[in-house]
């Protein structure tokens, strides 16, 4: 007790040592919390780039359907099964779909299409075509007799707004799918794969056309917490009693978690690295303030202070501080991070046409997560207490008479 | 000059002060060094494996080919185009295809395919999917129309070995041509996107069915450094402006976005490196003229002028600096040296490394003009960090700094 006070006086005794050793381990917890929330940013972005994008972060099918993404394993759906899924904590939107593949043909040429029946009012907080639109208008009816098309598929057909597009396919149990449709609209996506070769049907049209009614083939599900897919997910499997697979983005999209996963290796070794120097910061301040005590250190031990207790007190000091600092590093980090997460870093020159061409946003966002901070002020904390160990032990070695001398 | 010595004894006084003023210089510019060279090295691999795999470094097209991707716009004179190509010296390979677009369909599904008809031999030296065969054999002329598909695309359509693939098509006048095919091998790249909507036929039997022998609708090219191919790709569209080339940056925008991303993260965090440094060498400069507070007090005292202490503790900044700097160059050329034989194995981080298409085992790499941006930027922060501590020490009152304990 006696020297946890003296301690404590020691620190306001040089209040300008005491701040310059705090900073260092603050300045480690705001850069180490500032790298690690862009690496996380980044990561967030693209999942939301690729699951808002089309996917969603969940998806409800019958059992077998992705595996075997054919109409015969579309399920039934109903109010009460549509009811179940909204009411889920965290659940945001419901995007019904029913889609397959057929043939698009225009007047000389034909391609092979992804037709996907959407519902117009659901379907604006996923691919959203409304704010996509290139030509024409939206369709704002879920029975309709009219598509929206991609710009890809338009120009390999050789089609435009007011002409008509025929589709051939094979719809639900084998039944053959025929139409023809009037383009509504066009629809323009950044990335090539969308913009290929998708039509978009309304969807009770769409159940009409494949002879699948009150069918649908996929629900895919947005969420307000992007981190709870996985209760969300339990949550929605339980109620659910039936023939369902209840899917997260990591299911849906493996690529994604693969190339999230590729990049975290090199991360943590970019992270490794800043902690050495940010440490190597640290331990220099500390050896410096051991080196400024040596006479005071001295005197201490000659007037019978052991140098057990010599070396508690110096540690005590240094976790005293240490704690201050990771408590302002977190409280400094925050408004940091939250001041790069709404005014990104943004790209410029070819990189920002390169990600625009790509369908994303040309800037670096920054996660607001707090587990991101409060870890990093963990491991500094940890760092600092490690580094804290060497005034124990240059303690331990000290000589009196020449540090006194010194 | 005196000042010069006097620094110059400084130096070697306190060998632990100027160790820890060295070290972290030191951990600095090699820290730096060798993230860029990590970072590079991890970016050029993958860009590489998946060049290697299925986009080449230059392609050549007709140009209505690209817009319409009808099998009636095949490049005219092809064989005149590909001898003088291969008079280039940058041009190391170059592989002809015919291609079109098709359904396959199976008894199970329908699926919409790019079908492209290779030269077994002038293939292995352009793409490396017959390494990427999973089941079965790659193309040979021992069964006829043998065909090799993805993974994703045989689930799709329910496909194993030797099942029977037909694939529909418009031939070069615009009739419909339909083809029977037998599933001879199966491929799984990293890609599978690509591995869904790419099947592989031979060369001779698709230009049978698409009507006319010898077509070739794209020239895929391997050149010296794939980083020097938007370079190519300029002097080649000068020189054959009938013909659109394009350089791998433009037909796979994902990989380009893949290199600026990286860019421009490394920049960022060099950023973050450097002000960590900085300030690190701030706080230890700090530390160092507060424990020298009775020292500079007495020699103000006995009339040293404050310019020439400023000057003093910045050249004792500047030595360590020269000391600091060099050695973490070596360290870090060093470093770089060695992992880029042996590499770095990061399975231990990510599983999901081989499956995106990298290595798990990564071999950092570096340019040598690197390596002097790097030593400049380090020597600026250093002395930017000394300025304030030294001004500091101007601070000081000689008398109070010598009463001090």
């Amino acid at each position: 007790m006696f020297y946890l006070k003296l301690a404590w006086r020691n620190i306001w005794r040089n209040k300008r040592r005491t701040l310059i050793t705090t900073f260092s381990i603050v300045l480690a917890v705001v850069l180490s919390s500032f790298t690690r929330s862009m690496q996380i940013g980044t990561y967030d972005q693209m999942i939301q780039n690729s699951a808002g994008m089309y996917t969603g972060y969940l998806q409800v099918h019958q059992n077998g359907y992705w595996d075997k993404p054919t109409l015969d394993n579309s399920f039934a759906t109903s109010d009460s099964l549509i009811k179940k899924i909204a009411s889920t904590d965290h659940v945001t939107q419901i995007v019904p779909r029913l889609q397959s593949y057929a043939l698009a043909a225009g007047e000389k040429k034909s391609r092979a299409a992804m037709i996907v029946g959407f519902d117009p009012q659901a379907e604006r907080s996923l691919s959203d075509p409304e704010d996509h639109m290139f030509q024409g208008e939206y369709i704002t009816s879920d029975t309709a007799r009219a598509v929206l098309i991609t710009e890809g598929l338009a120009s390999y057909l050789n089609l435009t707004v007011g002409d008509s597009l025929v589709l051939l396919g094979q719809g639900y149990h084998g039944i053959s799918a025929a139409g023809v449709y009037p383009i509504h609209g066009i629809v323009k996506y950044g990335i090539p794969e969308m913009n290929r070769a998708m039509v978009f049907l309304p969807i009770g049209e769409a159940q009409y056309f494949f002879g699948a009614y009150g069918q649908l083939a996929a629900a895919s599900i947005t969420v307000d917490d992007p981190h709870a897919v996985n209760d969300v997910q339990k949550e929605i499997q339980n109620k659910l009693d039936g023939p369902f697979e209840v899917m997260t983005w990591r299911q849906l999209m493996p690529e994604l978690v693969q190339a999230i996963e590729a990049d975290s290796g090199s991360g943590m070794i970019i992270l490794l690295v800043l902690y050495i120097v940010v440490g190597f910061g640290i331990l220099g301040t500390i050896l410096m303030m051991t080196a400024e005590r040596q006479y005071e250190l001295g005197v201490m031990l000659s007037i019978g202070t052991s140098r057990f207790r010599l070396g508690s007190m110096l540690l005590l000091e240094l976790l005293l501080l240490a704690l201050v600092g990771i408590i302002v590093g977190f409280a400094g980090s925050v408004p940091l991070v939250w001041y790069f997460h709404l005014n990104p870093i943004h790209f410029t020159g070819d990189a920002a046409a390169a990600m625009r061409q790509y369908g994303m946003e040309p800037i670096m966002p920054f996660s607001t997560d707090p587990t991101i901070i409060m870890g990093q002020a963990m491991i500094i904390l940890s760092i600092t207490a490690a580094i804290s160990f060497y005034p124990m032990w240059h303690a331990h070695k000290l000589n009196p008479i020449k540090a006194m001398r010194g | 000059m005196l000042i010069l010595k006097l620094s110059w004894k400084n130096i070697w006084r306190n060998p632990i002060r100027s160790g820890v003023v060295i070290c972290a210089v030191l951990i600095g510019t090699w820290a730096g060094i060798f993230i860029i060279a990590f970072s590079t090295g991890m970016t050029k691999q993958y860009i590489k494996n998946q060049l290697d795999t299925y986009v080449g470094h230059i392609q050549f097209h007709n140009p209505q080919y690209t817009q319409e991707n009808l099998p009636e716009y095949y490049i005219q004179n092809p064989d005149s185009l590909i001898k003088q190509l291969k008079t280039k010296p940058f041009v190391k390979n170059i592989a002809a295809h015919s291609e079109v677009q098709g359904l396959a369909m199976s008894s199970a599904n329908t699926f919409g395919v790019s079908i492209t008809g290779i030269d077994t031999t002038e293939e292995k030296k352009v793409s490396t999917v017959y390494q990427d065969i999973d089941k079965g054999t790659y193309l040979s002329g021992n069964i006829r129309n043998p065909v090799i598909i993805g993974q994703e695309l045989a689930d799709k359509l329910d496909l194993r070995l030797r099942s029977k693939l037909v694939m529909n098509f418009q031939d070069i006048h615009n009739e419909i041509s339909a083809g029977a095919f037998r599933v001879v091998g199966i491929f799984s790249t990293n890609n599978s996107a690509f591995d869904e909507r790419n099947v592989f036929v031979l060369k001779n039997d698709l230009d049978r069915l698409l009507g006319q022998q010898g077509l070739i609708h794209e020239l895929v090219l391997r050149v010296d450094d794939f980083k020097k191919a938007p370079d190519y790709t300029k002097q080649l569209q000068n020189q054959y402006p009938d013909l659109q080339v394009q350089s791998w940056g433009d037909i796979a925008p994902e990989l380009r976005y893949a290199d600026i991303s990286m860019d421009y993260s490394m920049y960022i965090f060099m950023a973050v490196l450097i002000l960590a440094l900085t300030l690190g060498i701030v706080n230890t400069m700090l530390m160092a003229v507060m424990e020298r507070t009775k020292e500079l007090g007495m020699l103000m005292a006995v009339g040293m002028n404050r310019p020439r202490v400023f000057n003093m503790i910045l050249t004792e900044t500047f030595y360590l600096i020269f000391v600091a700097v060099p050695a973490g160059l070596l360290l870090g050329w060093l470093t770089v040296l060695l992992t880029s034989h042996s590499g770095i194995d990061l399975s231990a981080f990510s599983k999901g490394l081989a499956a995106y298409g990298l290595s798990t085992v990564i071999y950092p790499e570096l340019d040598a003009i690197y390596y002097l941006n790097i030593s400049i930027m380090m020597a600026v922060a250093a002395i930017l960090a000394a300025v304030y501590p030294a001004w500091k020490a101007l601070k000081l009152k000689p008398v109070k700094a010598i009463r001090k304990l």
